[in-house]
Parts: C-alpha cells; structure tokens; sequence
C-alpha cells in the first residue's frame, strides 16, 4: 500500500528521542561487555579456590553478593561468567545473521523453485523442539559448551530466514529495486547491497532476538549439566550449583538467574525497538 | 477452486504427509545409538564393553551383524508392538517408564497452556483495542519480561519466595493423595504458564493491532457496525489466524519447559525421565522419549493445520504444502 513510497529506513533525524528503557538496556549490556573485558583485570578474588570455612554465607562487606556452596565468591564467578554468556550466544545470533542475510534475502528475492525449497526446510525446522533436540544431541555426542554451541547455532536459522525472506519478498516490489534493475545493477549488488540494507534494522532485531534466545538456551542446558564444564564459572551452572544453598544466601543461585534474566530482558527490549522504529519509518503497522 | 473436494481431501492428504515424515524420525531415532561414542553396543550396555565375549553376545542379541536396513525393521517391529527396551539404569522397561510418568507431565504441559490463554487473550485484546494507555503498558511490560525470563529461573526464584521466604507451599515432589498433589503442582503450572503467557500477550496483542488498522475496520464503523459485532464478527476471527498458530507452537515449546520445570521442583514426570536418562546416558530411554516427543510434536502440527481449515476456509488449500 503504503509501501510504494517507503522511504530508506534510517531517518534518524526525526526520531532523536530514545526511550529510557533503551537507555538503560544499552548500560547494563554495556556493563557486562566490560565486566567480560576487563573484569579480570580489577577482579582478584579467586573464582575457582573453594574456602570450606565460609560456605553458603550471606552477602557481606567481604563477598558482596555472598559465597557458594564451596565458599567462593559469589560476585567474582557472576563477574567472570560474563565471557561466556556472551560468547555463545554472539556466536549463534552472528551465525543466525549471516545465514538469514544470505539466504533469506536470495529466497526472497528470487522466489521460484529456491524460494520453495527454503520455506519447506524453514517449516520442517520450526516443527522441530529445538532446546529438546538440543538436550539429546548434545548428550549423545557427549559434547560440552561447544557442541552445545555449534547445535543452537543450526537449531537457530529457521526463524531469522523466514523474517528476513519476507522483508526481502517485501523489497522486491518496491520502486527502487526497480529502478536499480533497469539501470542494469547485477542482480548480487541489488539484493546484497541495497536490499540488504534497506532491510538491515529487521537483521539487527533478529540478532537480538537470538542473542537473548540463545543465551536462555544456553544457560538451560549448562543448567542441567550439558553445557560448561563442572566448575567453570557459568551463570547457568552457577544457578544449579547454587540451589544447593538456596536457604543459607539465595543469591548465589538468584544472583545468576537475575543476571540472565536482565541480559535477556535488555537485549529483547532493544530488538523490539529497532524492529518498531522500523515498522514506523515505513508507516506499515 | 476446488472447493467441494476441498475439506476431507485436504484432511486426507495432509494426513497422508505424515507418513514420510513418522519414516524419516524413525530411522533417525534408529541410528541415534550409532551417534554414541562406541557405537550401539556401548550405547545398549551404557559404557565400554572390554570383554570380547560379552561384545559378541550382544552383537547376537541386538542383532547388530545383520546390515543396518534388516536391524532397523527388527527394531521398527518391536517398536510397533510397544516394545521399546529397557532401561541401562533401572532395568524397567521403557515402555513402563514412560506409561508412569506421563500423566503428570500432560498435566503440566495441559494447565499450563489453559492458563496462559485464559489471561493473554482477553489481556492482549484489551490492550490492542485501548493501544497506549495502562494496560497495554502492562501487556507490552508482561510480553516482553516473562518471555524473556527463562522458566528455570522463575522456578528458582518461586522456590525461594514461597518455599523457603514465605513457606506458604509445597516445593518439592508429589506429595500423595489428590489434594497434596494439587497443592505441589500449583507452583510447577504458575511457571509453565509463565513463558508462554508472555508469547502470547505479544502474539495477541500484535495481531488485533494490524486488524483494527485495516480499512475493513473503518469502513465497518463508517458503515455504523456496532463495536461488539465488529470485533466478534470481523476483527477476532481475522486475528485468530495467527494466534492459533501461535498456540500451537505453544504445544512444542512447552514439552521443553516441562523438563526444566519439572527438574526444579522434582516432580516424577517424562521431563525428569529425560534429565535422569541424560545424565545416565541411557540411550533406550532417550531413543524412546525422542520417539515419544516426535510423535507428538508431528500430531500436533497436523491437528494446527485442520484447525487451521476450520477457522479459515479462505487460506487453508492454497497452503497445502
């Protein structure tokens, strides 16, 4: 409808004003990234030295948000566990980008028999419980972190080729591609530089989406055991681990669980806006 | 269109569909053993077998000499006479195992989804019908947190504050008789409801949204179609497309959470089976709630999709796959 006049998205001058929400997102994911940088450079209390003589204590001026269920620091592994709750999670929404961005786009762009093979894998994969298939591959192959990676990583494209298809499918009629067409611009140029960029804002929330996705599933398989290696310093093992001592300090279990919920909830939060702000420059829903 | 033959032709075939599909996890659950590092004779006595006697029995028993399409139609016959081993662990057999547990668990997965319907919908519509003021503030807050709050925190979380803060529930098990059990499972379906009524608060709330901006909706009022018939006769059944198939999903999605649910507040169901079987490394168990688990997920699509049908007689041919 509307769609025919869409002008390119980034129209930041007229939409200056962020919402606070997004303010505060983009500081606590901000504080993370430099709790993973440089934490271990302001950090000493050993992470991993078990003190039998305060285990399970409250939080208090020497341990901030108190010890474990082997007396360590409860602050220190959450600091130190930054590295990999993010890693993964990078890795799989980065893998779920450059797929959905190349294939999605091409899908969407050409339609025909390439658009039809896409959609019917896209379908099957969406029928699939990908975390469940994930508990059982992972246990299977006796893989750790890694494997647990590579599988969401897989587990994950479905959902970023189908929106990002139809954004391109979206595209494809518009009067620039066209335009771009009848200049004679080759068909790779069209989709990946113009497309591609038109649609970049719809990528940027779909990496979020699955950042935060991955980062739940992550955390859900470390949590049952098939992610981290026992006493690394994981946010979802630290949440079984710390069970253990839920009566005596409930942050050691609250404390991890709370900063996956926040990290999750953040990066959502900041996905829903770009996707928004995009809906909005268009003038579609 | 062929629209006469178009409703039992349709069910038809799509059922037909399925069968290809129940091959392919079959032969795919089949070969799981193979996956094992050790092969199958590892995976069927959970470990390395170091004696070549004990080896060459099982290779006998498990009919594992013959090639691989002849011991898949073993296992396949056995399979649909109800057998699907035993347990490395318990020494039961899988098929008894997985009978025990599933009541509790279908209970889960059952309230669960019933109650996250039961508020995201009415609470998704109001907010989509009253867009920006207060409770679609707290709808778009509801989507967005519980959503994004995986249900093993929330569990931990309901443990402590009920649990051990205010001791007001029970936290652990079954208990035993009716009453007991329903108050252990109060907490266990609060967090299946959780996750799920965030998604669909969202899902709801979205699809109203582009109904009542379609100009369907202002030519209705213009027409001066009242405000109840127009949203039950034209703007629910429109958004209803895609909340179905977004309760649908849920089907999927929550057999997952129930198994972290179900962890958590050590409830005795199919979820705690898997966790149990993983951590044992028991393949027979994990072969057969996999098999299980796709069964179900492919049931339920198909049923998505003839529900799919009846809603709306418009889409449904031309989806056909």
């Amino acid at each position: 409808m509307i769609g025919g006049l869409a002008l390119p998205v980034g129209r930041r001058t007229s939409r200056l004003r962020v919402p606070v929400t997004i303010v505060v997102s983009s500081v606590f994911i901000l504080a993370v990234v430099v709790g993973a940088i440089a934490g271990p450079t302001f950090i000493h209390t050993s992470t991993s030295a078990p003190n039998p003589l305060s285990v399970g204590t409250m939080p208090s001026h020497a341990h901030l948000f108190g010890t474990d269920e082997l007396g360590r620091d409860v602050f220190a592994r959450l600091v130190a566990g930054t590295t990999t709750a993010l890693t993964g999670p990078l890795i799989i929404a980065i893998s779920g980008f450059a797929v959905s961005a190349l294939v999605g786009v091409a899908a969407g762009y050409f339609g025909g028999a390439l658009d039809a093979v896409t959609m019917r894998f896209v379908d099957f994969m969406f029928a699939l419980p990908a975390l469940l298939l994930a508990i059982v591959i992972v246990t299977v192959v006796q893989g750790g972190y890694w494997i647990a990676v590579l599988v969401l990583a897989v587990l994950n494209v479905q959902g970023d080729i189908r929106l990002v298809r139809g954004a391109a499918l979206e595209q494809r009629n518009l009067v620039y591609v066209e335009a771009a067409r009848v200049t004679g611009i080759s068909r790779f140029s069209i989709m990946y530089r113009h497309i591609a960029r038109n649609i970049l804002p719809i990528l940027l929330a779909d990496f979020a989406t699955d950042f935060a996705g991955a980062l739940v599933a992550l955390a859900g398989l470390a949590f049952l055991g098939l992610g981290a290696e026992p006493g690394t310093p994981d946010w979802g093992l630290m949440l079984t681990e710390g069970q253990t001592v839920l009566f005596e300090n409930p942050f050691a279990a609250l404390a991890p669980g709370i900063a996956i919920v926040l990290l999750a909830v953040s990066v959502n939060l900041i996905g829903d806006w770009l996707y928004e702000r995009r809906a909005s420059a268009i003038g579609g829903r | 269109m062929k629209r006469q033959s178009g409703l039992a032709g349709y069910a038809l075939r799509r059922v037909l569909l399925v069968v290809p599909l129940v091959l392919a996890v079959t032969i795919a659950v089949f070969l799981l053993t193979s996956l094992v590092p050790g092969g199958p004779v590892a995976a069927l006595i959970g470990g390395h077998a170091t004696n070549t006697a004990e080896v060459n029995a099982i290779r006998a028993r498990y009919h594992l000499n013959e090639s691989l399409v002849s011991q898949y139609l073993t296992w396949a016959s056995q399979v649909l006479h109800g057998n699907l081993g035993r347990s490395i662990f318990s020494s039961e057999t899988v098929a008894s195992e997985i009978r025990s547990r599933l009541p509790v668990t279908l209970v889960l997965n059952g309230v669960g989804i019933f109650v996250a319907l039961l508020v995201s919908v009415p609470l998704g519509s109001i907010a989509a019908a009253r867009r920006g003021g207060l409770i679609d503030r707290v709808a778009v807050g509801v989507g967005v947190f519980l959503s994004s709050a995986p249900n093993f925190v929330m569990a931990i979380a309901l443990v402590y504050l009920f649990g051990i803060r205010f001791n007001i529930l029970p936290v652990e098990g079954l208990g035993s008789g009716l009453a007991s059990e329903a108050q252990h499972l109060v907490l266990p379906c609060v967090v299946m409801a959780v996750a799920p009524l965030g998604f669909m608060t969202k899902i709801v709330r979205a699809s109203m949204l582009e109904q009542l901006e379609m100009d369907y909706v202002a030519f209705a009022r213009a027409r001066g179609v009242g405000r109840w018939r127009l949203y039950r006769a034209y703007i629910v059944r429109n958004a209803l497309i895609p909340i179905v198939t977004a309760s649908g999903l849920l089907i999927v999605t929550s057999l997952t959470a129930t198994v972290f649910v179900e962890d958590v507040f050590g409830i005795p169901g199919l979820g705690q089976l898997l966790v149990s079987s993983v951590t044992n490394s028991d393949i027979p168990v994990i072969q057969g709630l996999v098999l299980l688990v796709a069964l179900w997920v492919i049931v339920a699509n198909v049923a998505i999709d003839l529900v799919y049908v009846a809603i709306d007689p418009r889409v449904s041919f031309r989806r056909l796959r």
